[in-house]
């Protein structure tokens, strides 16, 4: 093996270049295990190079951003490849989320170019109808894209049979290393997804340090859990690919619930929400020592409780386990903490796995309410600063104003903090707790919520402004769901809001059920008392 | 011991009167339906399912070795139940 292709440190490099390496050095090892068929790094490097042709024949301006409307195909896999091949950042788009907020999306995201999948054609005509501007649409699974021409003749369509000379391998573009790598949205106080856009330089960071934290090799097989839309997803794919091992895309009818999954498919890397435990455990499916191949199983995007990581560990005894702790705005994880079977119980908080200390090359702060850092082991605000740290939110000064600061006990330090809205509590060693929100956003199965978005929907469809959003039920510390309250509107239009909730919102975020009160509750400041709704639903037992 | 007939027709009933559980319009509830991939449940109404689904046999869940896609309609999960892939709590 030649110096030039063993794993070096890829920060400052394209992303794309961890895959290019693998390309070269593990040509017929599988990358991709999508829908039943395998495609070998070869292979999937050829289909992503006719992507990255087409793109920059079909935008070759300046534009930084192709968007993705595909899901768990190889099309939405080949796509990430092909977008970072021609230079460009990329936009996932699920399907399945309401034609309303993927338009939001795509119009704010600025992309003039969309890469679908066979699997969304049929949302396809709603979403360019809203469009704002001509859109060039690329069909890898199309072999003719005449009936959208027709339908929609203010775009252009690239059906699979216009083929161009693929792009070699590597990408011949240069990467500045701020470009964008990705732009994902979250959910928005104001009823508008909020966009983060995740650089190169954060993710090769992330990239970099934790395949030498986990000793990632081109015999791993990788979990694919997450959708697209979900930054863990940016984990499974360029860890993956960076050390030529092979990414195994769980299928949607098995994400509920993967043992078989795990087994069939001998993984060795596990990555997911820890919900996910709760759900195979309530379907009997932890056996002892059922998932004997693991060797590292991560936690991410809501707390550990202490006995999801003991089960798990009973069913994957060879496993390390990690919980994992990042915002989007920090590039999928920035801190993890080690589960240890005997030490660790006692180390945790109200039954929580503490997210441990920062990653390398980062840094953390925990400041009260004037900014200023509290003493060792009181509780306050995490702020977090470092390379994996993203520049603020997508054409939105405003909120990243608020969110990226620079403290004011930082003696002539200029570095720029994110402001993460977790209180936690950080011990001697640097061990870090978490101890809840600062403000109304849940995590509902790993999806950021933010309560206001619910409410600014419901406010709307109700006609009344006395609406409040609840996470609810919280078992082991971790929100299942959402319930409304609403006061001021006719139970009888339950169906009604309920319908509109589902046309405009994520699955995740639709209340579960709706309560219509008579009388408002309200505390001495006159503000809605979310306690005693909270009460309400206790007493209800429901 | 429950018959599968038996709690077809009661997982029916649940489905069809479960606050968690939500029929979209054009979904037709069928036997075969899958209950997740047509909406009408999320993976927690699809818990909740369970828990009554062990209230009314006395059974624990027991779906190891299965694939969600294999007991995720009204027909599968009763059939799953039934055959033994669960045990007596």
């Amino acid at each position: 093996m030649t110096e030039l292709l063993k794993p070096q440190p890829q920060v400052g490099h394209p992303l794309i270049h961890g895959f290019v390496r693998s390309v070269r050095r593990f040509p017929s090892r599988t990358a991709l295990e999508v829908g039943g068929a395998s495609f070998t790094y070869e292979s999937l490097g050829q289909i992503a190079g006719d992507i990255a042709a087409t793109i920059l024949d079909a935008d070759p301006g300046a534009n930084p951003l192709v968007a993705i409307l595909a899901h768990r195909s190889l099309t939405a896999y080949a796509g990430v490849l092909g977008a970072h091949s021609a230079g460009k950042g990329y936009v996932p788009l699920k399907p399945k989320l309401p034609v309303e907020r993927l338009s939001k999306m795509l119009i704010q995201s600025g992309s003039e170019c969309v890469i679908v999948g066979e699997e969304a054609l049929s949302i396809l005509q709603g979403l360019l109808d809203t469009a704002t501007k001509p859109l060039t649409i690329l069909l890898p699974d199309a072999v003719d894209a005449g009936k959208f021409t027709v339908a929609c003749p203010r775009h252009r369509f690239i059906a699979a049979s216009k083929k161009l000379n693929p792009m070699p391998m590597p990408a011949a573009q240069d990467v500045d290393p701020d470009a964008v790598s990705h732009l994902l949205f979250t959910s928005g106080s104001t009823g508008d997804p909020k966009g983060v856009p995740v650089s190169q330089q954060n993710v090769t960071s992330y990239v970099s340090h934790v395949c030498e934290r986990y000793g990632v090799r081109e015999t791993d097989r990788f979990s694919q859990m997450f959708d697209m839309t979900f930054d863990l997803s940016v984990h499974d794919l360029f860890v993956c690919w960076e050390r030529g091992a092979c990414l195994c895309v769980v299928p949607e009818k098995s994400v509920m619930a993967p043992a078989k999954f795990i087994k069939d498919h001998e993984l060795t890397m596990w990555f997911s929400v820890p919900s996910v435990i709760g759900f195979m455990a309530k379907m009997g499916m932890l056996k002892p020592g059922i998932f004997s191949s693991l060797r590292v199983s991560l936690f991410c995007g809501e707390p550990l409780p202490a006995a999801y990581a003991e089960a798990w560990q009973e069913a994957a005894p060879d496993s390390v386990i990690e919980n994992l702790y990042g915002p989007t705005e920090t590039t999928i994880a920035i801190t993890g903490y080690r589960w240890d079977p005997i030490a660790s119980p006692s180390a945790c908080i109200n039954g929580i796995v503490p997210i441990g200390w920062v990653f390398d090359h980062q840094d953390t702060c925990v400041i009260d309410q004037e900014r200023n850092p509290v003493p060792t082991g009181e509780r306050g605000e995490l702020c977090l600063s470092g390379a994996q740290v993203t520049r603020g939110y997508w054409n939105n000064p405003a909120r990243t104003a608020e969110q990226f600061i620079r403290l004011p006990a930082s003696n002539g330090d200029d570095r720029v903090w994110y402001r993460t809205g977790d209180l936690v509590k950080q011990d001697e060693s640097g061990c870090l707790y978490y101890l809840g929100r600062l403000d109304h956003q849940v995590k509902i199965r790993g999806y950021r919520v933010e309560l206001q978005e619910i409410d600014f929907v419901l406010r709307k469809v109700s006609e009344t402004e006395q609406v409040a959003s609840v996470a609810w039920p919280v078992r082991n510390g971790i929100a299942e769901g959402v319930v409304a309250f609403i006061c001021g509107a006719c139970e009888n239009n339950r169906p009604r809001i309920l319908a509109h909730c589902r046309d405009v919102l994520p699955e995740y975020m639709v209340p579960r059920q709706l309560y219509f009160l008579d009388d408002w509750p309200l505390n001495s400041n006159g503000k809605t008392d979310r306690k005693k709704l909270v009460n309400l639903l206790e007493t209800q037992g429901s | 011991m429950v018959h599968e007939e038996e709690l077809v027709a009661q997982i029916k009933d649940w489905v069809r009167s479960s606050p968690q559980a939500t029929i979209p319009a054009k979904t037709v509830l069928t036997e075969e339906t899958d209950l997740i991939a047509s909406g009408i449940l999320d993976s927690m109404g699809f818990i909740e399912l369970l828990v009554f689904v062990e209230s009314v046999t006395g059974q624990k869940i027991d779906l190891s070795g299965l694939d969600p896609g294999e007991f995720t309609s009204i027909q599968g999960l009763s059939r799953s139940i039934v055959n033994g892939s669960s045990k007596s709590a």
